[in-house]
């Protein structure tokens, strides 16, 4: 089994699963954790082993987190020892539909690939591509 | 051939790039429009949002019938895409192809009849006349949704 963790600072990773669901018309696949201000250490680890301990010790789990060097990040490194665990920073609403869309058995490195290169593909100036204007794919 | 004819008022969109593409293997995005065929910047506002690896076309609602029942709509599985309840009456009439129409929605200054649908008479007119052709209108923003049928909906809203 694969699962999918969404991890940030405050709301971002229920709401991007929430903006996720309005595009895409699917729920509940994915768990998030959000890290407040206030929470210590031991509470962030206390609500990732609630959130992990539910699936089984080799079970593959891909976590998309906000930001490299965040709290949530530094701590859900710890479980790569002990966890057939991966981890993504810098989510987009792109990774997290990319993961949602992904065909649960390819590899892990290769949904690791396409989602890391759909999240740098999303960042785009559109008034740089307007002046482009590329028509290749016009049929 | 056609894998989905979709109305909906902002035509390419997130549900429509990401969702519908993905989860029917769209290789084509066919956007048929009278008049944004000749408004460059929208055309190129529009394509921004098509994903890699999918082409897309502008055409007139004439030639986007002509492109649809001809060999060039039996190359690529098509999403056609039309913002508006007369152009999907002549689009739905005019393809065989077609079986039913999924709707996204029409925000306008209309009566709502469902969410994210606002209609007016001749729009209600339009849409029963597609139905009486025996392909079915329903809302359905993204496949992960259920089709729902609007034959009951369709009765003229309250003034």
């Amino acid at each position: 089994m694969r699962h999918f963790l969404i991890a940030s600072h405050g709301p971002l990773s229920q709401a991007i699963l929430d903006s996720a669901s309005l595009v895409s018309g699917r729920k509940g696949e994915f768990v998030s954790i959000g890290v407040e201000m206030n929470d210590s250490r031991e509470t962030v680890r206390g609500r990732v082993n609630k959130a992990l301990s539910g699936w089984p010790p080799e079970d593959e789990i891909l976590a998309l987190t906000d930001i490299i060097g965040g709290n949530v990040t530094n701590i859900l490194t710890d479980y790569i020892k002990s966890r057939n665990l991966n981890i993504i920073t810098g989510v987009n609403l792109g990774m997290v539909l990319e993961a949602l869309f992904s065909d649960r058995d390819i590899p892990m490195e290769e949904l690791v690939e396409s989602i890391v290169s759909m999240g740098r593909a999303g960042i785009k100036h559109i008034n740089s591509l307007l002046i482009e204007n590329n028509e290749e794919d016009a049929v | 051939m056609i894998k989905a004819f979709h109305m909906d008022d902002r035509l390419i969109h997130g549900q429509v790039a990401i969702s519908w593409t993905r989860s029917l293997g769209i290789n084509l995005i066919l956007i048929i429009n009278d008049e944004i065929v000749n408004d460059e910047f929208r055309k190129m506002s529009l394509k921004l949002g098509v994903p890699d690896g999918v082409k897309y076309g502008f055409r007139t609602v004439e030639k986007g019938i002509e492109f649809l029942n001809g060999s060039d709509g039996k190359k690529y599985n098509i999403m056609a895409l039309v913002n508006n309840t007369a152009d999907a009456l002549r689009v739905s009439t005019a393809v065989p192809e077609i079986t039913k129409v999924t709707v996204g929605g029409i925000r306008k200054n209309a009566p709502q009849v469902y969410e994210s649908l606002c209609l007016d008479e001749r729009d209600i007119e339009n849409l029963k006349e597609i139905i009486s052709l025996g392909k079915p209108v329903g809302m359905q923003p993204t496949p992960g949704n259920k089709f729902v049928s609007l034959d009951k909906y369709l009765e003229i809203p309250n003034k």
